[in-house]
């Protein structure tokens, strides 16, 4: 993630007019419990630190690790709640993130994260989200089902025309809610859930795609049948990872593409144990047991014959 | 069509001056007001003529209570209702009395309460043609024909049990803006609000657009229940179409508006639609995308006109 120069030289201008040197140097071992300011600057120990050398050093340091927003995130939190029982107001802070604004980044309050403005751009990642590390994720799988016999049965540019305008809906509905698409092949695919209440942001997607599905098909599937779906969500520890591979082998990916190819039938969402404890009662009273399989709670879009 | 029952009043030119205002006139003999009346339907209009036999007028009262409101008129040339205004309690739109036979009654007297009473004129309803218009573009006071969308709330003593009497005026205000917003989006206006029914209308060339954003109301609505208006039950909702005429008023300015149209729409969403599915007047039929045709049943008839409805919609 690259830093406008501007941007740099406002967050070193404000943290040395708020801060004194000992507090930014906790700052910054929050953002890193590592850090050593002597060893990261060169300076010697026994020669007073300077606060404007030591923000310089500090947001340079943050930034070569990739851990910017993490450090404007602290500021904003010591703003807010102060620090070991002591306020530290920190004036002109709104500077800094009407400057992440511009780069296109937004604050999530519930989690006190920055997150990427998917209109702007939607990496995998948030821009945030370091490879080979380990996250708490609510992960939605989806899979269309019959693919191979509806590819067979029509053309394929109708098939074509279908599936991009199916995806289309899908993205729309997951990245209202700060979701991400993390792998989609044609036929389904995976998408995860990190800001907000990352679990009931899931659902909720999940809940608006599959009650969608009906009016879909009915006004924009250009196919002579209608598309179903079987989608799947669970919540825990992910590794992320750019390569595909790699994050698909973690539980958590593992078993949530064990509960939509297992345990959910056509136009039916299923959720782990894990995300049905997390949801709001009235959200939760919409999933019913699974008589066919004790423990598994699910959502079917359903019609009564008049 | 409109049915008169009558010997005295046809003699003193009532007729001629009901032809004026609506060709389609059928008169009857009272004798014969039993079984005609069977075969009338509810949006059709009546005047019966009372006789001076109190029995035989009592038993024209209770045929005519069951009617809907507003679809009969009571014509008494002796002078034996007492009470005229008991009469508009049981649902008549006009009272004619003694005093008519001097003087005839007035065309604009007849028009007038003709017009409080919803009724649209005959060869007007089945000849016009569709013509499509912008709404933002319409003439006050201009009779056009448009597609009508009814939403009502079915369960709102649900929502004045949890959010309480201030709760549902302000989730009310909030419902009509995400309605409203729905509506611009889709090529409608929010035209008229009663308590907890919503009607839309839609030029006849956004049928489509209309349809859907009922469908989409009715199959989303566990989740806009929930993420968008922070319920804890699922609102039922109930969505009635009908295709017809009504003289356009800017919204807000409704208070005047008399149509049929709306009236018997109002009646069919309101005691006849079920709850969380779309009903079609039989007006509708032709102009519905041939998958929501397909998926419409005909349940019956009402108020004349025969009624199709879609499955209902789990939450």
């Amino acid at each position: 993630m690259r830093i406008p120069g501007s941007l740099v030289n406002n967050t070193i201008r404000i943290l040395y007019e708020n801060l004194h040197t000992d507090i930014m140097i906790k700052l910054a071992k929050m953002v890193d419990e590592d850090f050593d300011f002597y060893r990261v600057s060169g300076f010697r120990e026994s020669i007073p630190i300077n606060p404007q050398d030591c923000a310089h050093v500090i947001v340079k340091e943050v930034i070569r690790q990739n851990k910017f927003l993490n450090l404007v995130e602290m500021m904003i939190m010591i703003n807010h709640k102060g620090l070991m029982g002591r306020q530290y107001p920190i004036r002109n802070l709104i500077e800094i993130i009407k400057g992440l604004s511009a780069l296109g980044f937004i604050y999530d309050k519930e989690n006190q994260l920055f997150f990427e403005d998917a209109q702007i751009n939607a990496s995998k990642n948030w821009g945030r989200l370091l490879d080979d590390h380990d996250y708490y994720l609510a992960l939605l799988r989806l899979d269309i089902v019959h693919n191979t016999k509806i590819v067979r049965a029509h053309p394929k540019t109708q098939v074509e025309q279908a599936y991009a305008l199916f995806y289309e809906m899908v993205e729309r509905k997951i990245h209202h809610r700060w979701g991400r698409i993390w792998s989609w092949e044609g036929d389904g695919g995976m998408a995860a859930f990190f800001y907000g209440h990352r679990q009931t942001y899931a659902v909720y997607s999940a809940l608006d795609i599959i009650q969608s599905l009906f009016v879909f098909n009915i006004f924009k599937n250009p196919l002579s049948e209608p598309i179903q779906i079987r989608l799947a969500v669970h919540a825990g520890s992910q590794r992320y990872s750019e390569d595909q591979v790699k994050w698909k082998k973690s539980d958590t990916a593992s078993y949530v593409l064990e509960l939509e190819s297992k345990f959910c039938a056509p136009n039916e969402l299923v959720i782990s144990e894990a995300v049905n404890s997390s949801l709001e009662k009235t959200l939760s009273s919409l999933f019913k047991p699974k008589p066919k399989f004790p423990g598994f709670v699910a959502y079917k879009l359903g019609v009564e014959e008049i | 069509m409109i049915y008169c029952f009558s010997t005295i009043f046809v003699k003193l030119g009532f007729i001629e001056e009901l032809m004026k205002i609506d060709k389609d006139v059928s008169l009857y003999d009272l004798a014969e007001f039993t079984k005609v009346l069977k075969k009338i339907k509810d949006h059709e209009i009546i005047y019966v003529e009372f006789s001076k036999i109190p029995e035989e007028n009592q038993k024209i009262l209770k045929s005519l209570g069951k009617r809907p409101s507003k679809s009969w008129a009571v014509l008494d040339p002796f002078g034996v209702q007492n009470d005229p205004a008991e009469l508009f309690h049981l649902g008549a739109f006009d009272y004619l009395g003694p005093q008519f036979k001097k003087q005839p009654v007035q065309i604009s007297r007849l028009k007038k309460a003709l017009l409080w009473a919803g009724w649209v004129k005959s060869s007007k309803v089945q000849t016009e043609k569709y013509e499509d218009f912008k709404l933002t573009k319409l003439t006050v006071n201009k009779e056009y024909r448009m597609f009508f969308l009814l939403i009502d709330l079915y369960n709102p003593d649900n929502l004045r049990k949890e959010l309480g009497e201030k709760g549902v005026a302000q989730f009310r205000s909030v419902f009509h803006d995400f309605l409203k917003q729905m509506c611009v989006e889709n090529g409608g206006v929010l035209w008229i609000q009663q308590e907890f029914s919503f009607l839309l209308v839609f030029p006849p060339s956004s049928v489509e657009n209309a349809v859907f954003l009922g469908l989409k109301l009715i199959t989303s609505r566990s989740l806009f229940s929930i993420e968008k208006f922070d319920l804890k039950f699922i609102l039922d909702i109930r969505a009635s179409f009908h295709f017809g005429t009504a003289p356009w008023q800017e919204p807000g300015k409704t208070g005047n508006v008399v149509s049929d149209s709306i009236n018997s729409l109002f009646h069919l969403g309101l005691k006849r639609a079920a709850a969380n599915t779309l009903t079609f007047t039989e007006n509708c039929l032709d102009s519905l995308p041939h998958r929501i045709k397909n998926l419409t049943q005909q349940i019956g008839e009402f108020e004349g006109r025969k009624i199709y409805q879609m499955p209902i919609f789990d939450s």
